[in-house]
């Protein structure tokens, strides 16, 4: 039972940032209709960044924290504005093909400056596991679980509550009528970007302390991984990458556990393949006609 | 000989000492392995660009698991090969098709579930099937697992003690293996089948209702994209002698995507020049290796910001053209007898005067809780010219959409010429007999006005795809029957001299006129014009009055009009159905409609009405 | 027009390809070919051999080459592909007209690339790719690397000798290094009495091992064997601590460089494994080395191939002398079979199957992360 639990946690810590990554995904996806393909290379940005900070300037933890969270969001921004923003009106196939080449080009230029070697991640915590109960439970586990469950509550409040949030609710269910109340839904959408790359920031910096070692192809799985969880829960729909993020971690720890570890990965896909066969909408989503 | 005849000639010529020349290059030894090793891969990297170009291209769909079709046509190749004990001469050749064929049917196991989905979903699940794949043949032990396979038996030895002939004849495997297939991509992207693909790139719900089973076209062409990418890897097995399963992952598919989106989604010639450079200029700046990725991720945002149509957009270098001509020329030369052209079957429904030709019983239909439309009775009889009209959100294209399959009744029965076609998919009720235009006009932009009527005779063809590739005469004659129907049909309209512009560059008036025109190129019996005057003045709404009447009459069909200009309802309907919040409030013919004060107060919302004539203008939704 | 744009394209590119084509020999100099992955996920190995090859060729030629002609080294980069692996080849074969060939470095890649080498018959000496196979019926090709069936058996003996009688094994299913390591370890644990009490795998890129981790603690082995290279290790070393889970660990050569993935160094005290060279290896030609190393680089020759590429050079340009002044494959071949040098991994000369003769180093490391020479295995 207790291996059982433990396997639990380990899942919902991997959940927790898979969730923080599937949020970026869904806000962008609800609000524009993009697949931010590049969106899990934003994680290694802020890995990298991470490491330049602390081993070449050796600036402390919480500055630190901040700055790799401005520099996330300032990539996203910049991002969105030269790349996504001209594509707006293009068909559908041009924009999710130029997010595979900024997600290209992310990966390739960091494979160019900092070599394909990977580094280790320099921040560390130092704290022996926290026992509860019969189980073991890692400090950075339950850091993660932790501030994953606090962002995503915060998320809600802004997005139900404020101003900034009500743009985002409107702009995504209505481009045009949004324009015509009188919201800047281009200050709408990049703010929308730079939450969710907020929240990759954060998620790095998370991801960092589980997995140690920083590689310029940091990003790319726990980004499809994302993705992925981001479809099951309903795409667009914000508590949707959550639940969709949870879900995904403890399928993929428990099937390493019990099941074999080889078929993670395919029970991975297999989520997607059946998600989208039998509920395109996802878990929490709605189904939206084509208007014939 | 002409011109054109003239230039294809040289064309073919052209092609032919560029493939003697470079054999011969081959084979003297003067192109050592090495360039000859270049030459085969890039002979494979256009075959398997313009392969993905089938899906991404002429089906318009993105589709990111490409190389795993490669990668089961490489191993099932190589399995054949290694298993085989006869010549290896006489080996490859089943084993290239057992690889298509498996890579065939793993195209249609994963386009089966996956084309019902489009854009971005089919896209992701594409990438996920790719991936799919990939794990499994890593954790099979017959294909080698991880290690993968390797002492493959290599074209560029197996064929001589000579390594430079059995080079030579690696290349023109590969070479004619290539040209083979780019030609019959090409011609049968010129046929009725790549005129049904291409339609459904257009615009899916136009070539569903104008006859195109969608369904079968999409997994056709799925199919057959797979189909080549599976015989181009076997052809790389063979070539580089040993197989891992990593090769074939998602990066690879994204290398072809590149190829294919730089050369022009649609166009084989682009994807031809595309591969050729990108294979070829790493070898030459092999100085610069790592910069190789970054600079083709650069060069794919850039294309989609400024050049999205790719290098060549979707036109095609004559060169492939010539393929037609030759055949042309090759049959008259040898004196093989011409079918006599081949009309298109024209059905002739059997009914008579004042005969019922569409009718609905208690039509019905609830989106979740919501009635969108209740208790529907409508009846069309013979070349009968009914209005239904009604207030914004009636529910009046819902009926639409009920009648011709693209909703599913969830209470009562349609019947269309005393059959029951509830449940039918929509492509099959226009097979039946209706035909339809739409309230957004949905024509097939990029193809020509004839080409948008040649569509609708699909049905009514017969040849197969192999027909179509090799241009045999069942092709010719029947291309030529629907050609001649086809510019009839445009004379009708006044739009002979239009025949050859692009659908999108004709004046709105026109469009709509095409698209009518289309619609009827399916022969219904009966006709369904969702507000055509949308979006006219009056001068164009009498000629359309005119050209309704004349449909009517040239044709006999039955037509149910959607309108919002009454002028046009009152002057041309003979009876009319109001619509509103989803029932029928009332049903007559025009004058007394137009007195009906139920009628009335649903639209105006007051007791008081003056000139029902008054003109309601066209409202942005319906 | 359109068609005249193509055609000269055409044209360019068939005069552009036989240009390469056109063979320029110098006379001067005696050329030998590289060939690695020198960019990509695994270009540390494929650098590392490059630096110790290049160190001896400049030794070389400073005391005075071979056959008084200068060498020169030509490199090409695989990208860890074998498609990529091959084109090299034949460049390096045909283009520029080398003698021998120095790599390639990545197992997979080096099984494409010896049938090439084995068609042409040119000598082929790789310094890392450990599987068995490759120099299988393949006379002109040899390695200066030790095999992974002989480290495996080698760890498990060491394992015994520490009084080991419980070990648990996670492994990569993905990669044939992790997983041909793995079968031997656990054959070699059979048959010397040591229980495998629990075997995990994980697939190819995966990072998050908890799960697999939480199990093996479950079964209290008194070690772990860890067949996968440095940059995995460094996430299972941290994630096995994150759960509490102490243990041992023991590895291969793969995993030497855990030492740059991992921030916590201390916990490397716990990892034991076998490796190809030791910098703290006491033979006059190591210690020679190792400080030339350093005096070119600004480091010292961490990863183990280095070494192993300097030996591979040094083999190659000792048979090369002996077949001066034509260099002729066979005579090469036959020089390298009958070798019998003092490299700087030790003394080499090569058995029936085309692989040396040597020992393994036993190597841990201290809580700095300095590596830290235990012992010698030898066969």
């Amino acid at each position: 039972m207790t291996l059982f639990l433990n396997q639990l946690i380990n899942g919902l810590h991997v959940g927790s940032i898979y969730a923080l990554i599937a949020l970026g995904y869904t806000m962008v996806y609800g609000i524009v209709r993009l697949i931010n393909f590049a969106h899990g290379d934003i994680l290694m940005v802020g890995a990298y960044t991470a490491v330049i900070l602390t081993t070449m300037l050796g600036l402390p933890f919480p500055v630190v924290v901040i700055l790799v969270i401005l520099m996330c969001v300032l990539f996203g921004v910049v991002i969105e504005r030269v790349a996504y923003k001209p594509l707006r009106s293009s068909p559908r196939i041009s924009s999710l093909i130029t997010a595979i080449g900024v997600s290209m080009l992310l990966q390739n230029l960091a494979l160019l400056i900092f070599s394909p070697t990977p580094k280790p991640y320099p921040i560390s915590f130092n704290i022996k596991p926290l026992t509860i109960g019969g189980l073991q439970i890692g400090f950075t586990t339950v850091l993660t679980i932790a501030v994953s469950a606090l962002l995503m509550v915060l998320l809600q409040i802004l997005v139900a509550k404020s101003r900034a949030g009500k743009s985002m609710r409107a702009v995504s269910e209505d481009y045009d009528a949004a324009q015509l109340m009188g919201i800047n839904v281009n200050t709408t959408i990049t703010f929308t970007f730079a939450i969710g790359c907020a929240l990759a920031g954060i998620g790095s910096i998370l991801y960092g302390l589980a997995y140690p070692t920083v590689s310029p192809t940091l990003g790319s799985l726990p980004g499809l991984k994302a993705f992925i969880a981001a479809v099951l829960g309903g795409i667009g729909i914000i508590p949707g990458a959550m639940l969709g993020g949870l879900i995904m971690g403890l399928a993929e720890s428990l099937t390493k556990a019990y099941i074999s570890s080889q078929l993670s990965d395919a029970v991975v896909y297999g989520i997607l393949i059946v998600v989208l066969l039998f509920k395109p909408s996802g878990l929490l989503g709605r189904r939206m006609r084509e208007k014939v | 000989m002409n011109m054109k005849a003239k230039s294809y000639v040289l064309n073919i010529t052209a092609l032919l000492i560029v493939y003697i020349v470079l054999s011969l290059l081959i084979s003297t030894g003067t192109f050592n392995s090495y360039i000859s090793g270049i030459l085969a891969t890039t002979g494979i990297a256009i075959m398997m660009a313009v392969s993905l170009n089938v899906t991404t291209g002429l089906l318009g769909q993105l589709a990111l698991g490409h190389a795993g079709f490669m990668s089961v046509g490489a191993y099932t190749a190589a399995l054949i090969t290694k298993s085989l004990n006869i010549h290896f001469g006489l080996a490859l050749p089943i084993a290239l098709i057992a690889g298509g064929l498996a890579a065939a049917l793993c195209g249609l196991l994963i386009g089966m579930p996956a084309l019902r989905l489009k854009g971005d979903y089919l896209a992701i699940i594409t990438l996920g099937f790719g991936e799919i794949i990939r794990v499994i043949i890593e954790n099979l032990s017959i294909t080698g697992g991880a290690s993968g396979l390797s002492r493959i038996t290599r074209m560029s030895r197996a064929f001589s003690e000579d390594a430079s002939v059995s080079s030579a004849v690696q290349f023109s495997i590969i070479f004619w293996v290539m040209v083979v297939m780019i030609a019959s991509i090409f011609t049968l992207g010129r046929s009725r089948h790549g005129r049904a693909i291409i339609s459904i790139r257009e615009n899916e719900v136009a070539a569903e209702a104008t006859g195109i089973p969608t369904t079968y076209y999409k997994l056709f062409a799925f199919t057959l994209a797979a189909f080549f990418a599976g015989i181009a890897g076997g052809l790389y097995a063979h070539q580089i002698g040993m197989l891992s399963a990593k090769t074939f992952g998602f990066n690879k598919s994204i290398e072809y995507l590149v190829m294919v989106v730089l050369g022009g989604m649609g166009s084989i010639t682009g994807s031809i020049i595309s591969s050729a450079v990108l294979v070829a200029l790493p070898e030459f700046l092999r100085g610069f290796s790592e910069w190789r990725l970054v600079i083709y991720s650069l060069l794919l945002i850039l294309m989609m910001l400024f050049r999205p149509s790719g290098l060549m957009g979707t036109t095609e270098f004559s060169l492939l053209a010539a393929w037609t001509a030759t055949g042309r020329k090759l049959k008259q030369w040898l004196g093989i007898k011409k079918r006599p052209t081949k009309m298109p079957f024209t059905p002739h429904y059997d009914v008579w005067e004042n005969s019922v030709v569409l009718e609905t019983k208690n039509l019905g239909i609830s989106f979740g809780g919501l009635k969108a439309a209740e208790g529907i009775d409508i009846q069309l009889k013979n070349d009968e010219i009914v209005g239904l009209i009604g207030p914004n959100g009636a529910g009046k294209t819902t009926v639409f959409n009920l009648l011709t399959g693209v909703y599913q009744p969830t209470e009562g029965e349609i019947i269309l010429l005393g059959k029951t076609i509830n449940g039918m998919p929509t492509h099959q009720i226009t097979e039946n007999g209706i035909a339809r235009t739409f309230q957004n006009i949905r024509l097939f932009k990029s193809m020509s006005v004839l080409e948008n009527i040649k569509v609708a005779f699909h049905t009514r063809m017969e040849y197969s795809p192999i027909s179509g590739i090799v241009r045999d005469s069942r092709f010719s004659s029947e291309e030529k029957g629907i050609d001649i129907r086809a510019r009839e049909l445009l004379k009708v309209f006044n739009m002979e001299d239009v025949a050859d512009v692009r659908a999108d560059g004709l004046p709105y008036g026109q469009q709509r006129k095409l698209e009518i025109c289309r619609a009827l190129a399916c022969n219904p019996k009966v006709l369904l014009l969702d507000e055509p005057a949308a979006g006219m003045n009056p001068i164009e709404t009498d000629e359309l009055m005119r050209t309704i009447r004349l449909i009517r009459s040239r044709f006999s069909v039955a037509i149910l009009l959607i309108e919002h200009d009454m002028k046009l309802v009152m002057g041309i309907c003979e009876r009319i159905y109001v619509l509103n919040y989803g029932h029928i409030i009332a049903e007559g013919n025009p004058q007394a409609i137009r007195n009906n004060p139920e009628v009335v107060a649903a639209y105006l919302g007051a007791p008081e009405q003056t000139q029902a004539t008054e003109e309601v203008p066209a409202h942005a939704e319906g | 027009m359109k068609k005249r744009a193509v055609v000269s394209l055409v044209l360019a590119l068939i005069l552009g390809l036989s240009s390469m084509s056109a063979v320029v020999l110098a006379e001067d100099t005696v050329k030998i070919g590289g060939i690695g992955v020198l960019s990509g996920p695994y270009a540390v190995y494929g650098l590392a051999v490059q630096k110790g090859v290049n160190l001896y060729i400049e030794e070389l030629n400073a005391a005075g080459g071979i056959d008084g002609k200068k060498v020169e080294i030509l490199w090409e980069d695989t990208r860890g592909e074998a498609n990529d692996g091959v084109l090299a080849f034949s460049k390096l074969v045909e283009n520029d007209g080398v003698v021998g060939i120095i790599g390639p470095v990545l197992t997979g890649v080096t099984r494409a690339v010896a049938e090439y080498a084995t068609d042409e018959n040119i000598p082929m000496i790789t310094p890392s790719a450990t599987a068995y196979d490759i120099t299988t019926d393949r006379a002109n090709v040899f390695r200066t690397c030790f095999l992974d069936p002989f480290q495996a058996v080698q760890i498990a003996r060491y394992a015994k000798d520490e009084g080991i009688t419980k070990v648990g094994v996670i492994y990569d299913n993905g990669t044939e290094y992790s997983k041909g390591l793995y079968e031997a370890f656990v054959q070699e644990c059979a048959n010397l009495g040591i229980e495998v009490v629990a075997t995990e795998s994980a697939a190819y890129g995966d990072v998050d091992f908890k799960s697999q981790l939480t199990n093996l603690k479950n079964a209290a082995p008194e070690a772990v064997f860890l067949p996968y290279y440095g940059a995995e290790a460094a996430l299972m070393l941290t994630q096995s601590n994150d759960i509490g889970f102490e243990t041992r660990f023991l590895g291969a050569d793969g995993i030497a460089d855990v030492v740059d993935a991992i921030g916590n160094k201390a916990l490397l005290t716990n990892m034991t494994y076998s490796d190809h060279f030791s910098t703290q290896a006491d033979s006059q030609k190591a210690k020679d080395f190792v400080a030339a190393f350093q005096e070119k680089y600004n480091e010292e020759p961490s990863v183990s191939f280095s070494a192993t590429g300097y030996d591979a050079a040094v083999v190659l340009c000792d048979a090369l002398s002996k077949a001066a002044p034509e260099f002729k494959y066979e005579d090469t071949i036959a020089a390298i079979k009958a070798t019998d040098v003092e490299g700087v991994s030790g003394k080499i000369t090569f058995d029936d199957h085309n692989d040396p003769i040597k020992s393994a180093f036993i190597m841990t490391f201290d809580e700095n992360g300095n590596k830290l020479f235990v012992k010698m295995q030898n066969p």
